[in-house]
């Protein structure tokens, strides 16, 4: 298992590498024009040279990367118009827009992300396997049938519809505002109460028919009829037996999910004004700010290697009959 | 220019530019009418006598939180680095400068902020400016004449602030030379300090608008001591009525008030509620729904960019009230190369094959937000005159190809060329380019519309060695402060081809040396001289005048004393307060 993550991690690092490399490229094939933005339309050549000179927007884009990396490994110094500053490692520069660290900006948009997809990845995994197991459980009956047709009705609807419609018309929840669950864990939690319910309503209806499939053809398997002719009570048939089975495909696709969603809540955060991690790519991508991209592309880079890694691990644990190697 | 935010909320794909607003009597807190209204025209306003402390607003109540939404994030609240509106509108609240816009009854109006006025040498070059008493920061230490000066010298330091205003690098003394105190030292030609409250001024050339130019924030005084450089954005010294409370760059701002502000020597600025909460980033739309709707602490909130297209049929009622409308000095034209395109018979041709309600149309105008132009001055400027428009200058109209083609025919200029640029990756210049060229077809010219991506757009209409002839240079202007002299001078006069902001391209020295003339006059005189060289160069169809921008934002129910401020095209937030 040790060797396996070793070389699991090994591979992880090559992709980010390869990743950055590539979005970097990518940046100055595409036509952008970072200085220019920041300059405005009023833009004399002087003042769009001294911009382009204090981003180092002058220098060869290999020797940029090369400075980006060498920013990450050992820290960087950056000179302007006789003022140095100087970037610890992780250095992943600085934003063209603001001036601030990048490192900086992404330290206070991810927690807000995290908080976002974690409250409702609870919920829709909660609501979605609860419901989908219940529907298992009740197959064909007209419980069952109103659990998946809802879950049809709700899945229909674009996630943006949904959010603006909280967002504008549910006034009876809390504002939504992001503080820091260290701060106040009160404040922290009804601010993204609306986030939570929103992102939780929609993905629980894919949630509540993965898990019925998954429940219904886990309880029609050999081992659960064997757990039954033991005299085991349904319910611990269904729930000890029956739903561990059937969560490993579901946790695959949980795992993917809650990845997937760390990088692209955009929807959310702009919808409800939590300055996450998608809200400042957003901007960073608008205003062609290069280092904010790129940070960002490191930070979704590792989160997805890393939950690769997790979800593959996770499954070892849920069905023994897995091995990694 | 004035620049508005960045990016996104750029009003039209034709130009992106600021905008700057006027107050207009159909204020929220005159009438509580929001009526479309037709754009005042504004006569020049000093009053260098006016003291401290402001005129309260009718009905003011102290106390609450206002809350302000933005989609577009202000890239720094650093005072030497702001140049875009919002944030000079937002800096207004925390700092103090030589000189300042009182907003009465709608109008700005210059007045003493932190010095007076100033006096100008015989000569003209040199200006002198005494300090109004004695003021203190956030954390209670004095006001120096020599935090003044300081600021001033800060200001050149464009490698480092390369976003702040620029025009001390052409008009102070030595202005191309120094570059600020951190890379050139603190000996610096251009700015003098005489005893504990005179800060002099020297100058390369007259510069007779430089007490409206020090209401930049670029001048509010920062003590050398206390200047961290780039991290100063972090929590800039206070001198206004607010301080930094919490900021979190890109995301929002918390002010709270500052205790050390007196109002008893501030001619301007009110302190009315106890914090203001700026969040930025959330979507332009909903969050101007949200502040529409008012519910709960929305109804403390204003939203101040203009109001979505989407939202205006929402306007009735009560909820008509909740819009703010104002002036704004920002006018579009269709730029035209005259160096390429000589005869005028061809200019006024295409002038009448322009179908402007069309194009307006496509450019998603409405009467809340632009009215048609026809001078170049707009309203909202001191100095502007509505003179009879020239024939087919009058920013309205379905075009008339037929007569275009009659005008190209007898000017044996039938399949004259037109090229110029368009953003290909956008809807809105794409459909305004095609209708552009199709009209233009019709009326006898042979079109070359060129289309290029948005990064590169910039770089090609800026560059004026271009193979195309029409609609280079900048497409819109607004006026950073409100005189005739940030338009006129700036636009026309030959220096503009290589400062990048020609219109028309025009290279007469006649017109060069008359708008010169006027240029030298002090303020008050200029203003009613201006008028007559508008109307001169708008004869000549070197630039075909489009619209006037208006300000209207959305406000919420609960907020009071809102009335726009014409020099940014902004509410004037020190006036505001919460009402219920």
């Amino acid at each position: 298992m040790l060797l396996y993550i070793l070389r699991r991690v090994l591979s992880a690092i090559s992709v980010v590498i390869v990743t950055v490399v590539a979005s970097f490229m990518l940046f100055f094939v595409a036509p952008t024009d970072p200085a220019g933005v920041i300059c405005g339309p009023r833009c004399t050549p002087e003042r769009l040279a001294d911009i382009t000179r204090s981003l180092d927007l002058d220098q060869p884009a290999l020797e940029q990367i090369g400075l980006y990396f060498k920013g990450i490994v050992a820290g960087r110094t950056y000179t302007a118009g006789g003022v140095e500053r100087h970037c610890d490692a992780p250095c992943l520069g600085y934003s063209y827009v603001l001036g601030v660290p990048v490192t900086d900006l992404l330290a206070r948009a991810v927690p807000v992300t995290l908080s976002i997809v974690i409250g409702g990845a609870t919920i829709y995994l909660l609501v979605g396997v609860l419901v989908g197991t219940t529907a298992a459980r009740l197959r064909g009956t007209s419980l069952d049938r109103a659990a998946v047709g809802s879950s049809l009705v709700i899945g229909s609807v674009p996630y943006f519809v949904v959010a603006l419609i909280i967002a504008l018309y549910a006034t009876f929840l809390p504002k939504s505002q992001y503080t820091s669950f260290f701060q106040n864990p009160g404040a922290w939690a009804s601010g993204l109460l609306a986030a939570w319910l929103c992102l939780g309503l929609t993905n629980s209806a894919s949630y509540t028919r993965y898990s019925r499939a998954s429940m219904i053809e886990a309880m029609g398997q050999d081992f659960t009829r064997t757990a039954r002719s033991k005299g085991i009570s349904e319910r611990r048939v269904v729930y000890r037996h029956g739903l561990r089975a059937a969560m490993t495909p579901v946790v695959t696709i949980f795992g993917i999910d809650v990845a997937y969603q760390l990088v692209n809540t955009i929807f959310t955060e702009r919808i409800f004004q939590l300055p996450g991690l998608g809200l400042r790519l957003l901007n960073a991508f608008n205003q062609y700010d290069l280092p904010v991209l790129m940070g960002g592309v490191i930070v979704g880079a590792v989160v997805l290697v890393t939950m690769n890694l997790v979800v593959d691990i996770l499954y070892t644990v849920l069905d023994p009959r897995v091995r990694l190697g | 220019m004035a620049r508005r935010f960045k990016v996104a909320v750029a009003a039209t794909a034709a130009a992106a530019l600021g905008l700057s607003g006027c107050g207009s009597p159909s204020a929220k807190n005159d009438s509580g009418k929001a009526d479309t209204g037709q754009i005042q025209a504004q006569q020049s306003a000093t009053d260098p006598d006016a003291k401290g402390p402001a005129p309260d607003v009718a009905g003011a109540k102290k106390g609450g939180t206002i809350t302000v939404y933005a989609q577009t994030t202000p890239s720094t609240l650093d005072p030497t680095d702001t140049y875009y509106t919002d944030s000079n509108e937002i800096e207004k609240l925390t700092f103090r400068t030589p000189t300042q816009y009182a907003i009465r009854k709608g109008q700005p109006v210059l007045v003493p902020d932190l010095t007076d006025l100033g006096t100008v040498s015989s000569d003209n070059l040199t200006w002198t400016f005494k300090m109004k008493g004695t003021f203190k920061y956030e954390d209670g230490t004095d006001v120096k004449v020599e935090d003044l000066a300081y600021a001033v010298k800060r200001s050149f330091a464009h490698d480092v602030f390369p976003n702040g205003p620029a025009y001390q690098l052409s008009y102070f003394k030595d202005g191309d030379k120094y570059k600020g105190p951190y890379a050139s030292g603190d000996n610096y030609a251009g700015v003098e300090t005489q005893g504990t409250d005179t800060l002099i001024i020297h100058l390369a050339k007259p510069f007779s608008d430089l007490p409206f130019y020090l209401t930049f924030p670029a001048f509010t005084p920062i003590p050398k001591a206390k200047d961290t450089k780039q991290d100063y954005k972090n929590h800039p010294l206070s001198t206004g009525p607010y301080m930094f409370d919490q900021f979190v760059p890109g995301t929002s701002l918390t002010l709270k008030k500052n205790p050390n502000w007196d109002p008893a020597t501030d001619p301007v600025r009110h302190q009315y509620a106890d914090t203001w909460s700026f969040k930025w980033g959330g979507e332009l739309v909903s969050t101007q729904q949200k502040v529409l709707n008012s519910a709960g602490d929305d109804a403390n909130a204003i939203q101040y960019e203009e109001i979505d297209a989407s939202l205006v049929p929402q306007l009735t009622g009560e909820k008509k009230k909740q819009l703010l409308t104002g002036e704004s000095p920002c006018l579009y034209v269709l730029n035209i190369d005259t160096r390429k395109i000589t005869d005028i018979n061809v200019r006024k041709a295409i002038a009448k094959a322009q179908p402007w309600d069309a194009l307006s149309k496509a450019n998603g105008n409405n009467e809340y937000t632009s009215e048609p132009a026809s001078t170049f001055l707009p309203p909202g400027v001191p100095g502007h005159t509505k003179y009879t428009p020239f024939p087919d200058l009058t920013g309205t109209g379905a075009g008339d190809p037929e007569g275009a083609k009659k005008i190209l025919t007898d000017a044996n200029k039938l399949g004259f060329e037109v090229s110029w640029y368009y953003d290909n990756t956008k809807p809105i210049p794409q459909q305004i380019s095609n209708i552009r060229a199709d009209a233009m077809t019709k009326a006898g010219f042979k079109v070359k519309a060129i289309g290029v991506a948005t990064a590169d757009l910039r770089a090609k209409v800026s560059d004026y060695d271009a193979p195309v002839n029409l609609n280079q240079g900048p497409r819109g202007w607004c006026s950073d402060w409100p005189t005739g002299s940030s338009w006129l001078p700036v636009m026309f006069q030959s220096k503009a081809i290589d400062e990048g902001t020609a219109w028309g391209f025009l290279q007469d020295k006649t017109l060069d040396q008359k708008i010169e003339d006027v240029a030298k006059l002090p303020t008050n005189e200029a203003t009613g001289k201006w008028a007559a060289l508008d109307q001169e160069i708008m004869g000549q169809y070197v630039a075909l005048p489009w619209y006037y921008t208006k300000m209207a934002i959305v406000v919420g129910s609960g907020i009071g004393g809102a009335v726009g401020d014409a020099t940014v095209g902004m509410p004037f937030l020190p006036d505001l307060f919460v009402s219920s």
